[in-house]
């Protein structure tokens, strides 16, 4: 066995037959043997070459179905159109590209619907709250217009109406008619309706409270002195379904002056709509475990990412994300056989955290970000840990590490593999 | 039961199958070709050259696999027998008269243009070089290199010590590169 020269052990080496012994000979003459040094590289490439023809190899499609017609099978043609290889025709071949999408556009299908799912629930949610929190309010606001009408001697509803539109004229009319007729704060708090109000709204925006001897009504009594928790952004809530100048006009001269703080308040209400954005990724992958060579990208699209995402606030966001990727996709069974995909298709649900208490600098702070989701091979998840930088409202910049742990099943086993890459994004955010 | 389906399974649950009915066996003996159809092609190319007879090689190896699994005779290494299958049939194709040596001009085999022209031109080369091999040393190699089959499985095929397929291969190999030398280091340069 060792009678092998240097040269010839290079050969059993790059098959990997060689034991540490030969291993050891071989390593100690190729340190100071230039000769043996080409040799290696000469038989590396011949290695190469020929494998790289192996796997590109492809018997014509012809014989195949001639085969399966000599082995007597009459379903012969059908199952030639049914079964693709890496090594299809170029029409099978995007046949198989398009099933291959399927899962992964499913995929982010149904994340796209969760979210819109959460979202509406989220949305109706923080309206619902909005006016559960107003809905006597609703009463009392208007009627406190009808007490501005009556302390200034000028009906709130004449001062305000001619300067709506028609629409919300009629829906103002609309909730103070069901506010009347249902219940009467006068009523029920021994008061007149606008008194009581007049002085909820006074005390959401100056934080203060009505002391008991200008409070009648026992019951809104306890009910501003629970809003005085609530400081000055109870005003924002106090009748937020009612436009500006309906407010004002329900408001007395001193409460006038402020509302520039209500309209602020209104403004950051109507800030926090819905917003979201567009994204585009690359992947620059830097290492495959275990490792393997990195398959070259075959397609413009590899290495891609696009995704919708929903910026909940300053700091979250949620989305969908699909891709198509360079994987380790090599699978070494008992025979020796590498079977290899040069990228896949994926798609999924991702999340993002960029903590505002951490500022680099201007507009530029870290983040978090998972994703889960799945790849025509199997379930696949990623995490990135990297810099968001936001130059403007409508624009983020990503820059991070982008760890990925694709699971796949051959011949009835589960296998796992990683990828460690560099991920870069731009998302253009909306409105 | 789909082709997905039998993507699943392994080469012996594929091989039962065979036996069975319609389309079952089809499809099962369709994946089977998917599978192991481009080594055991371009084995018979590189012993019979780019013709015919390499074509009626390669499919009746194929076919002498599923004689075996309707006949329920028991195989184990799938790729390894079609390889045996195949050199058997090979070697009885070179033995007879209708064998004709086909120049090398005609080796047009299908390329993936993703690879490299040297990688092409190179791996045409080599292809040149083992018909310059001693048979013993060409028929090693091939089930090496293009069957892919290790040391221990080639010497199952060709029925000799693992030792000489040791010896044969690498004599082969170092042989194969000395042909090239010049090629390889114009390559280098």
């Amino acid at each position: 066995m060792n009678d092998f020269s240097p040269s010839e052990l290079i050969y059993l080496y790059i098959d990997g037959e060689a034991d540490v012994s030969q291993q050891a000979a071989l390593f100690a003459a190729l340190a100071h043997d230039s000769d043996l040094q080409a040799e290696f590289n000469d038989a590396l490439s011949l290695r190469l070459s020929v494998s790289n023809e192996v796997r590109s190899t492809v018997p014509e499609p012809a014989l195949k179905h001639s085969l399966l017609q000599k082995a007597g099978f009459t379903s012969g043609a059908s199952a030639i159109g049914s079964v693709t290889t890496a090594h299809a025709p170029v029409a099978a071949s995007w046949f198989a590209g398009i099933k291959g999408m399927v899962i992964p556009v499913l995929t982010m299908l149904s994340g796209i619907v969760m979210l819109a799912t959460g979202s509406a629930l989220w949305y109706n949610s923080t309206t619902n709250t909005n006016t559960a929190t107003t809905d006597e309010q609703v009463g009392t606001h208007d009627a406190a217009a009808l007490a501005q009408s009556d302390m200034y001697n000028a009906p709130a509803a004449v001062q305000s109406e001619p300067n709506l539109p028609v629409a919300e004229q009629e829906a103002v009319r609309e909730r103070r008619s069901a506010a009347f007729g249902a219940t009467s704060i006068a009523e029920r708090g021994k008061q007149t309706p606008a008194v009581a109000v007049r002085r909820r709204a006074e005390s959401a925006l100056y934080n203060r409270a009505p002391t008991e001897a200008n409070n009648i009504a026992d019951e809104n009594t306890e009910e501003m002195t629970a809003n005085r928790m609530g400081m000055i952004t109870s005003a924002a809530t106090v009748a937020p379904e009612l436009s500006s100048a309906e407010f004002t006009a329900a408001m007395s001269p001193e409460i006038i002056d402020d509302l520039g703080d209500v309209h602020a308040l209104f403004a950051a209400d109507e800030s926090s709509s819905f917003s979201w954005g567009v994204q585009a990724r690359g992947i620059i992958g830097l290492r495959l475990f275990p490792w393997r060579e990195m398959g070259t990208a075959s397609d413009v699209l590899d290495n891609t990412v696009i995704g919708a995402t929903w910026i909940i606030n300053d700091e979250h966001s949620a989305g969908v994300e699909m891709g198509r990727e360079v994987l380790p996709m090599f699978v070494l069974n008992k025979n020796g056989e590498l079977r290899e995909t040069q990228s896949l298709m994926w798609g999924g649900v991702m999340y993002r955290y960029a903590p505002e208490l951490v500022q680099l600098s201007d507009g530029l702070r870290p983040f978090v970000a998972g994703f889960a989701g799945g790849s025509v091979s199997g379930p696949l998840l990623k995490s990135t840990v990297g810099l968001l930088w936001k130059p403007a409202t409508h624009i983020q910049f990503t820059l991070g590490a982008e760890g990925t742990f694709l699971m796949y099943r051959y011949q009835q086993q589960w296998y796992g593999t990683q990828k460690l890459g560099v991920s870069y994004g731009v998302t253009v955010v909306f409105p | 039961m789909t082709t997905q389906t039998m993507r699943t399974y392994s080469d012996r649950e594929l091989y039962n199958l065979l036996d069975g009915a319609e389309p079952t066996a089809a499809q099962a003996f369709a994946e089977l070709y998917d599978r192991h159809s481009s080594r055991v092609y371009l084995y018979c190319r590189r012993i019979l050259g780019d013709g015919n007879q390499a074509d009626d090689m390669f499919q009746e190896a194929f076919l002498k696999l599923l004689q075996c699994a309707r006949e329920a005779r028991p195989v184990d290494n799938i790729p390894a027998y079609l390889l045996r299958i195949a050199r058997n049939l090979c070697l009885n194709a070179r033995r007879s008269p209708a064998y004709v040596t086909v120049a090398l001009e005609e080796f047009h085999l299908p390329v993936d243009p993703g690879y490299s022209f040297e990688s092409v031109e190179l791996a045409r080369l080599v292809a040149t070089a083992l018909e310059l091999l001693h048979d013993e040393y060409r028929e090693a190699l091939a089930l090496q290199v293009y069957g892919e089959l290790s040391y221990q499985e080639i010497a199952e095929v060709l029925g000799v010590p693992v030792s000489t397929v040791r010896n044969r291969i690498v004599r082969a190999k170092k042989k194969v590169r000395d042909i090239l030398s010049g090629y390889m280091q114009e390559m280098r340069n």
